[in-house]
């Protein structure tokens, strides 16, 4: 997403001749191929072509009227009262006469109809020529702005003024577009920007420690041991930090492909997956599913969301205690739930825990600070991008112990009429899931 | 000299501490904002490295705090440690009362190099080297000799001396010591200091020469001698 702009800018600076000539009106080579011109000759061409065969049409029409009209009058002539030879001779001139007159003003028109229809060729041409610098006005403008957000920042708009025309709307949809690119990438670079600096804390840790043991003589071997131990920590973190990334880069390729997806076995088959963490831990997974819940979605992606907020569970869930996970359906969205009985989450921290690097325990007071954190600040960041891209919500239920995530999804039944999958519009307000009692 | 490392990785702040120490700093920790300003406010600091980003309070926050509420005759040096390294983070540091700016990660040497730096505009000299009398201190390599006799000291001797050749002919309590040549681990009613002025006092005294601290009975210690 974020390649593509630089490339093409990169494309425009190698070959700027071509692009810059293209739109100017300049009688080269280079304006006998544009859209201008093109669309000048063929307004000129048809505009000719009707009034030729106008004209024609004209011509011929009246050259046969005057033959039958002549032929007409013959046929009176010879038909009956022509009685003296005198009379035959003046009527014969008359009729050579007529004749005369006739291919004369036929004649004549011809003349007049092939130099209006040359003048008209060129007045049509002009006509043309202007029209469609005025119909074209706005690609050129919209080009132009085009490639000023190339060379210089995505933020510039066409902003195309007027009546809702199709070239209105092409610039519209432009800048929709724009609005979407820059969304993405302001939305990259932040990511970029807020990374650097949450790897620089666990350097900083690294380093530190190094150079302090390191520059010692006097370092004891614990001292080392101590060293090793914090360098090993650090570079766990790092670790972290990078998997979640590269899930977090994945997710934004992937979720486009999107399917119908089996909440139920999915929630089951991870909650399976984590007995072994924690077991570890010596804690206890509850599992309550309803059957048959289904979204449309990305698989691979709803899994990572849960996954996140389940490894979170494990993370913070003190020794002995239990997790419980639930799922269930209401009234066409599905919810999902995973509750511990942790340190939980401050009222004014349950918005704040979705956001980017903000770890659960750099909050005002309640939560322990947990030394450098446990996690990598990415987590819940994902299950909210992820949810939401599946219009779904996420969010800290308010429990008296623990911290509760709930997602919603939009739910897909199966419609028995037709045996296709739909989706059923969900209501604005939904209720909370039925709070589960942890055991 | 007494710091106080204020950083919310605990990891970060004890090898900072760990490293200081090692120079003869008296260091004290603190893992948030709120902490730092309770410690600042009772502690009289010579200075702070302040992290920015933390809990509670933020390092900016606490830095505001300490120069719009003046505690202590001296106040203290903060140096912001930070991951931000945007100039306007700096310049912002800097204007909440910030004296200097060191951006994570960043290597040992370079911090002390700045602290002694900031200690040094302090102490009104100039360069690393601190001289009184005959007595010569190196505070960057961390080496001192009387009339050319490289002598030995532990840090906190040298820690110490430090201190006493930053004011000499001035007479030093010990409550005074106590506050910027120990740190809060010390017990205050142990005889600590007196011990560790009576030990300087002996090893500075080489080759006949005199004792160069003499005690100010009810009063305190004094280095003799004028700064040259």
């Amino acid at each position: 997403m974020t390649t593509e702009p630089t490339t093409a800018g990169g494309q425009q600076g190698l070959v700027p001749p071509t692009t810059a000539a293209s739109d100017d009106g300049g009688f080269l080579p280079n304006a006998l191929r544009s859209v201008r011109f093109r669309l000048t000759l063929l307004y000129s061409v048809m505009l000719f072509g009707a009034a030729s065969i106008v004209v024609g049409g004209i011509y011929w029409g009246l050259s046969r009227s005057l033959d039958d009209q002549i032929s007409r009058e013959m046929a009176i002539r010879e038909s009956g009262t022509i009685a003296f030879d005198v009379e035959q001779d003046l009527y014969e001139q008359r009729r050579e006469f007529e004749i005369l007159v006739d291919q004369r003003t036929l004649e004549t028109l011809r003349t007049y109809s092939i130099a209006g229809l040359g003048a008209l060729f060129i007045m049509s041409f002009g006509v043309g020529w202007f029209t469609a610098g005025r119909v074209l006005m706005p690609i050129g403008r919209i080009t132009r702005v085009a490639r000023d957000i190339q060379a210089t920042d995505l933020s510039r708009r066409i902003g195309l003024l007027g009546p809702n025309d199709d070239l209105k709307q092409l610039a519209d949809t432009f800048d929709a577009m724009l609005d979407r690119l820059q969304g993405a990438f302001d939305n990259q670079q932040r990511l970029i920007h807020d990374t650097s600096h949450e790897l620089r804390n666990p350097l900083a840790v690294m380093r530190t420690n190094l150079d302090v043991t390191l520059s010692d003589p006097g370092s004891t071997l614990e001292d080392y041991q101590h060293t090793v131990e914090v360098a090993q920590r650090s570079s766990e973190r790092m670790s972290k930090l990078v998997d979640d990334l590269l899930a977090y880069a994945r997710h934004e390729a992937t979720t486009r492909v999107e399917g119908p997806v089996d909440v139920t076995r999915l929630v089951r088959n991870l909650v399976d997956e984590f007995v072994g963490p924690a077991d570890a831990t010596g804690l206890e997974l509850a599992i309550d599913v309803e059957p048959d819940l289904r979204v449309v979605g990305h698989a691979r992606s709803l899994e990572q969301a849960v996954a996140n907020l389940l490894a979170n569970a494990v993370r913070f869930a003190p020794h002995g205690t239990a997790i419980s996970v639930t799922a269930g359906a209401d009234s066409g969205w599905v919810w999902i739930t995973v509750a511990d009985r942790g340190p939980g989450i401050d009222p004014e921290n349950r918005e704040r825990v979705f956001q980017r690097y903000v770890r659960a325990g750099e909050g005002e007071a309640g939560r322990p600070h947990l030394a450098g954190g446990k996690g990598s600040g990415l987590g819940l960041a994902i299950v909210r991008e992820i949810v939401q891209a599946h219009r779904g919500e996420v969010s800290v239920l308010d429990t008296p112990v623990g911290a509760t995530f709930a997602m919603w999804l939009p739910r897909l039944v199966d419609d028995e009429t037709t045996g296709e999958f739909r989706l059923r519009r969900p209501r604005p307000r939904r209720k909370q899931p039925a709070q589960q009692p942890v055991a | 000299m007494r710091i106080l490392v204020v950083d919310d990785e605990v990891e970060l702040a004890e090898a900072i501490a760990r490293g200081l120490r090692r120079e003869g700093y008296a260091v004290d920790l603190a893992h948030d904002g709120e902490e730092a300003l309770d410690k600042a406010r009772l502690t009289p600091y010579d200075l702070i490295c302040m992290d920015i980003t933390m809990p509670k309070m933020d390092g900016r926050a606490v830095t505001r705090a300490i120069r719009a509420e003046p505690q202590h005759d001296e106040p203290p040096r903060i140096l912001m440690l930070t991951a931000r390294d945007e100039v306007t983070d700096r310049v912002a540091g800097l204007d909440d009362g910030a004296d200097d700016y060191l951006v994570k990660p960043f290597a040992f040497p370079e911090l002390s190099a700045r602290i002694r730096t900031l200690m040094r505009r302090d102490a009104a000299s100039s360069g690393s080297m601190l001289v009184v009398g005959d007595i010569e201190l190196d505070t960057a390599a961390h080496a001192v000799s009387r009339a050319g006799t490289p002598i030995s000291l532990t840090s906190k001797e040298f820690a110490l001396l430090r201190y006493f050749m930053a004011q000499p002919g001035v007479v030093i309590s010990q409550e005074e010591l106590l506050d910027h040549v120990w740190d809060e681990n010390a017990d205050p009613f142990t005889n600590t200091v007196r011990v560790t002025v009576g030990t300087l006092r002996r090893k500075l005294t080489v080759d006949g020469t005199d004792a160069p601290i003499e005690t100010v009975i009810g009063a305190g210690y004094r280095l003799l001698g004028d700064a040259s």
